[in-house]
């Protein structure tokens, strides 16, 4: 697993959304336990406190949840988690409708260009 | 924290006492052949053979000044080194006072001035007596196996007798080195005043505490001096007349001067500690 | 959060300079905290240092660690990593480690252990024939396996290779303990800037500002490293 952070960004905010696509994907399952804050910090280079915060954010969002004694598990609610997904991919068509916006294409010319340039790399 | 600043102390300087004793026992074997060679030939006007005999108690004289000197320059480069130096970065973090640290130096290092002092004292012993014993008449003087008011001629000289005569040398021994080594403790503090030239001024101070010690002792002693001639016949009295009072007039300074110099260092080392 | 350091009106003036190296310096640090103090060469960042660790004597002011002056008793919780190296080179890896156990008493030798072996260093090895990279890590771990309560890391990245660099920022952020806090002094920032809590910026002997770093991307957006670019614009 990659942690690409950009310094100009509030960091907590940039793990979380990276903890978060995780969850969302599956990569981090349903229910499973998670590692602890110190060795994520570690793997991402970051401050613990700084993760600490992030999971923070992400038991609030409740996507995990931290059992006192056990650790912490990331949520079995499918339907949360499918949320989550749904949200993040909302954000990633939204940056992307905004730049085809700004190169000039408008709303029929984007979904064509889409279809065409998806069903090319199928076929490729 | 004491006993384990003076562990680390023993273990950098035992090797070293180890040599210098070997160095030692080495001269003072080159010395009493000398002497011997010396006695024996004297009356006999074998030139050549006391002439290396004199040779030999040279080199002896200079490997014992040497042994003595060198100890002492040691343990200064010790104090320095482990004060002042890269390892002070090591030595001041550790959990310890100041005081601690002085402690632990002049213990162990100091023990180890005072055992070549010692040494060196048992060597000279030895050798003045074999030596006395050559040129004079060896019926009217016992060897040094004798304990009592004609034992050891060394002891005769110092005005003392038998026993008590080593309790004294090492009762002065062992406050002579506590001075000497404080002095050296002092010299490294003050120079560590001259920013550019710190060994310059440590060696200046040294020099400077030195010199008015000399000048002190003479001082007090030539008024002494001049009644115990007025008074007595020296001759007559033998040596001890005169040595014995100085010995105590000594001793007295060396404490004096041991304080004074105890509170330099503690200052320096507690309250005015900057490692740059 | 309890408070692990604080200076007050701090001042350093050394003795034939007629500016202060440190100028009414007045700063806490809690615990659980990582601190970058950043300033460029000569701000007075080592002096700051050495003060809290006891190897400078203030001119005014006062630095306490947990309420006490820097003596034998905050010594025994403030693990000092200089910024140059000043292990003693005729004594081997395992008796220095022997050396460290014998005077700290949080002194945790399996921890050094183990980090002397990732690091494929021999407990038999002689201090003085370690390469300089090895020595400087060696140096590192030492201060790093005392459980402390304060660690003060001068200059711990600098003049070292990436590669190292990481090694040993990654070993910074695998010690922390909630009530423990790491000072660091650094001008390669942006190496740092991901593992600093809060950061200090220090010039000409005072303080410029004190904040934490993701408040800092938050309200400026940048990052720490472009941040102090500007203002320590020359």
């Amino acid at each position: 697993m990659s942690w690409k952070l950009d310094s100009d960004r509030p960091i907590h905010t940039q793990l979380q959304e990276i903890l978060q696509t995780q969850i969302a994907s599956g990569a981090l399952p349903p229910g499973s336990k998670m590692k602890s804050v110190r060795e994520l910090a570690t793997e991402a280079g970051v401050n613990p406190n700084t993760m600490q915060r992030a999971f923070a954010e992400l038991e609030r969002l409740n996507l995990i949840r931290t059992e006192r004694t056990a650790g912490r598990f990331v949520t079995e609610d499918a339907a949360r988690i499918a949320v989550a997904k749904d949200e993040i991919a909302m954000a990633q068509l939204e940056l992307f409708r905004k730049k085809m916006k700004q190169l000039g294409f408008e709303k029929k010319e984007i979904v064509d260009f889409v279809r065409s340039k998806w069903e090319e790399e199928e076929d490729g | 924290m004491l006993g384990r600043l003076m562990k680390y102390e023993w273990k950098y300087i035992w090797k070293k006492l180890l040599i210098f004793a070997g160095v030692l026992l080495a001269a003072t074997g080159i010395g009493l052949v000398s002497t011997g060679l010396i006695g024996k030939l004297h009356e006999q006007d074998e030139f050549a053979a006391f002439a290396i005999g004199m040779l030999g108690f040279m080199f002896y004289y200079t490997l014992i000044m040497g042994a003595s000197i060198g100890m002492s320059v040691i343990v200064a480069i010790r104090f320095y080194k482990s004060v002042y130096g890269e390892e002070g970065y090591v030595t001041h973090t550790l959990p310890v006072s100041g005081r601690e640290i002085l402690w632990s130096h002049v213990l162990v290092n100091g023990f180890a001035v005072f055992s070549v002092g010692l040494i060196m004292q048992i060597s000279l012993s030895l050798i003045m007596n074999d030596f006395f014993r050559g040129i004079f008449d060896t019926a009217t003087l016992p060897g040094l196996g004798g304990v009592g008011n004609n034992g050891n001629i060394y002891a005769q000289m110092l005005g003392l007798s038998g026993v008590g005569a080593w309790v004294v040398i090492v009762l002065y021994l062992a406050i002579g080195t506590l001075c000497s080594v404080m002095m050296i403790y002092a010299s490294v503090v003050l120079g560590q005043k001259w920013k550019k030239h710190k060994v310059f001024g440590a060696v200046v101070s040294y020099i400077l505490i030195n010199g008015s010690m000399v000048l002190l002792s003479w001082i007090i002693l030539i008024p002494f001096m001049i009644r115990t001639i007025m008074g007595g016949d020296f001759f007559a009295d033998g040596p001890s007349n005169i040595t014995g009072g100085f010995l105590w007039i000594a001793l007295a300074i060396d404490l004096l001067y041991g304080v004074i110099m105890y509170l330099i260092v503690d200052h320096g080392l507690t309250k005015r500690l900057n490692l740059e | 959060m309890a408070e692990l350091l604080r200076t007050e009106h701090l001042v350093k003036v050394y003795d034939n300079m007629s500016m202060p190296a440190l100028d009414d310096i007045t700063l806490t640090i809690p615990t659980g905290r990582i601190v970058g103090l950043l300033g460029p060469n000569g701000s007075g960042k080592t002096t700051l240092i050495k003060l809290i660790n006891g190897l400078l004597q203030p001119t005014s002011g006062s630095v306490l660690i947990e309420g006490n002056r820097p003596g034998p008793v905050s010594k025994a919780v403030v693990s000092y990593l200089p910024d140059r190296f000043c292990l003693p080179g005729d004594r081997t890896a395992e008796e220095l480690m022997q050396f460290y156990a014998d005077f700290y008493a949080d002194f945790d030798r399996e921890r050094a252990e183990t980090m002397l072996g990732s690091l494929q260093i021999e407990r038999t090895a002689r201090i003085k024939g370690l390469s300089k990279g090895t020595k400087e890590k060696l140096q590192l771990i030492m201060a790093m396996s005392r459980r402390a309560r304060l660690y003060v890391l001068d200059e711990p990245i600098a003049g070292v290779d990436p590669a190292a660099r990481d090694y040993i920022l990654k070993t910074i952020i695998s010690n922390y303990q909630p009530d423990a806090s790491i000072l660091l002094s650094t001008h390669l920032i942006s190496d740092v800037e991901n593992i600093l809590d809060d950061v200090i910026f220090i010039r000409n002997g005072r303080i410029l500002l004190c904040s934490s770093v993701e408040k800092i991307r938050e309200e400026q957006g940048k990052s720490l490293d472009a941040y102090f670019r500007e203002v320590f614009a020359c």
